[in-house]
């Protein structure tokens, strides 16, 4: 008999890679994408992140927390790395264009306005967005994923929300 | 639009990972993990709720461990070596202190009587101090033995000085005495053994060389008045010549007598050796009494875990700076660092 890999997680053994890669691969992919803002891009940066998180996998602790939230600081930190390498990319360019290779058409999933307000917004209120609205994370495994205060985790995405609603308002008038 | 149809509509719309993805984790998850070179070197992680209560309990084991293999201090007794050093020192006109500490003269009984104090140099003049600290048991005792300690001085050619005795169910006394040089050690015996020692101090200072300076000046002296007594009864002498003779001769005379009176003082002092008896009952011994081995190896690993505490504090006050240094370069690395991302992610508001 197998048990399914929260459980597992839940009775404190050790999950396998691949069952855990299975459960949270729309997690991790649905962040990156709300993070990004780029189909592709999310693709490219979810393969990265279980790359990277195969790599490390001997120092996952389940006593420390989740898979989930494992997987989704390792996509964070991929995402970040990759902005990082972008704005370096651009600097040396001296021009603020965006990349060729990203196309800017509504994102598959989202209706317009929804897509709309969503690009209106900044990445890091997306990303609280898609961690505690969108895949349901609770507010300490959110800020854990963030790197940041429950209390800043809330208020931060208090003011993405409330952005979100305005745009969404303003969209559908 | 409410946040409740919001939050419904943004959870409606949650995205699938793309199949082409789904399948590049799937191989991806179907290999083997990359072994790292460097996981055998890899040490357990170290958990800080772990750390501490090991540490504590490893520091407790080996204080406890210590006092029991540790032997017990051994009494410190005037051995024969250091005797005969310390005589060789009296010789040499130093000072010299034994001194038996407290608690170890409670360890164990007291020594046979004569085996503890040095003995003065046969021959030579030395002021001999001794302080002595015993332990009776009651009031009673306590009178018999201040009798005793004074009849004790007495017979053995020596005097009391002083003595200050008091009593309210537990007791002390002071006994100033002074006995014979020669006999110091007979009177030390018979007083250490009117108790139990507590402390024990003697001082020898050599007084031999002082006493032949003496000696030397006064021979001196007596050639020099007896050279200008032989002047003086020249007949032919003048009269000035013979009142400034006379003069001098007088001086002479007052200085001998002086240096006479430093030389039987400085005699007296060698003649006699001064005794300081301190006697006190069981509750009022400054010291406490020796427990039971338990008690002792309990004591000394508190000992040890006291040290223990103070090499801790003092690594803490030389190694704390620099790692409070440290945790604050970590911090603001850490703040510039989250500072950097928001930035980074404030900028990419649309589509990367």
């Amino acid at each position: 008999m197998t048990l399914d890999p929260p459980r597992q997680e839940r009775l404190g053994a050790r999950p396998s890679f691949a069952a855990v890669a299975e459960q949270h691969l729309d997690d991790v992919y649905g962040y990156l994408l709300y993070l990004c803002r780029n189909a592709s891009l999310a693709e490219d940066l979810a393969g990265d992140t279980f790359e990277k998180a195969l790599r490390l996998w001997r120092r996952f602790d389940p006593g420390r927390g989740s898979a989930r939230t494992w997987l989704l600081a390792i996509a964070r930190t991929v995402a970040l790395d990759w902005f990082r390498a972008e704005e370096r990319r651009r600097r040396r360019e001296q021009t603020a264009a965006l990349p060729d290779r990203h196309e800017d058409a509504p994102l598959e999933g989202f209706g317009p306005e929804l897509d709309r307000a969503l690009a209106s917004l900044t990445a890091g209120e997306r990303e609280v967005i898609a961690l505690r609205v969108v895949l349901d994370l609770d507010g300490e495994a959110a800020a854990r994923v963030l790197g940041i205060s429950q209390t800043a985790c809330s208020t931060r995405l208090s003011r993405a929300l409330k952005r979100l609603e305005e745009r969404m308002i303003h969209e559908l008038r | 639009m409410s946040s409740a149809d919001l939050t419904e509509l943004l959870r409606a719309s949650r995205p699938i990972a793309p199949a082409a993805l789904r399948e590049r984790v799937r191989t991806l998850a179907a290999a083997p993990p990359p072994a790292s070179p460097l996981a055998r070197l890899r040490t357990p992680r170290l958990r800080l709720r772990f750390v501490v209560p090991v540490l504590a309990a490893t520091a407790v084991a080996a204080a406890v461990a210590v006092a029991v293999v540790r032997p017990e201090s051994p009494r410190v007794v005037a051995q024969p070596g250091a005797e005969r050093a310390a005589a060789d020192a009296a010789q040499r006109g130093a000072a010299t202190t034994k001194q038996a500490p407290s608690v170890a003269t409670q360890l164990a009984p007291n020594p046979p009587p004569g085996a503890q104090a040095p003995a003065p140099t046969p021959g030579r003049a030395q002021d001999y101090q001794a302080q002595i600290g015993l332990e009776v048991e009651d009031a009673a005792a306590l009178s018999t033995a201040t009798k005793r300690a004074m009849a004790t001085a007495r017979d053995l050619g020596g005097y009391v000085v002083g003595a200050s005795y008091t009593e309210s169910g537990t007791g002390s006394a002071q006994l100033v005495l002074r006995v014979p040089t020669a006999r110091v050690q007979d009177a030390i015996a018979q007083l250490t053994s009117l108790g139990r020692i507590t402390s024990e101090q003697v001082q020898i200072q050599d007084l031999q060389e002082q006493l032949d300076a003496l000696d030397r000046e006064i021979a001196v002296l007596r050639a020099r008045i007896a050279h200008v007594t032989a002047l003086l009864q020249d007949p032919a002498l003048a009269s000035e010549r013979r009142a400034a003779l006379a003069a001098q001769r007088a001086g002479l005379q007052r200085r001998l007598a002086e240096q006479r009176r430093a030389r039987s003082a400085t005699a007296q002092r060698a003649a006699y050796a001064t005794i300081q008896l301190s006697l006190a009952t069981k509750e009022q011994a400054a010291t406490p009494a020796a427990g039971s081995r338990l008690d002792r190896t309990l004591d000394e690993a508190g000992r040890i875990l006291a040290w223990e505490g103070v090499a801790l504090l003092y690594a803490l006050v030389v190694v704390g700076p620099f790692a409070l240094l440290g945790a604050l370069a970590w911090l603001g690395l850490r703040l510039r660092r989250r500072a950097e991302e928001d930035r980074l992610l404030a900028r990419h508001s649309g589509r990367a």
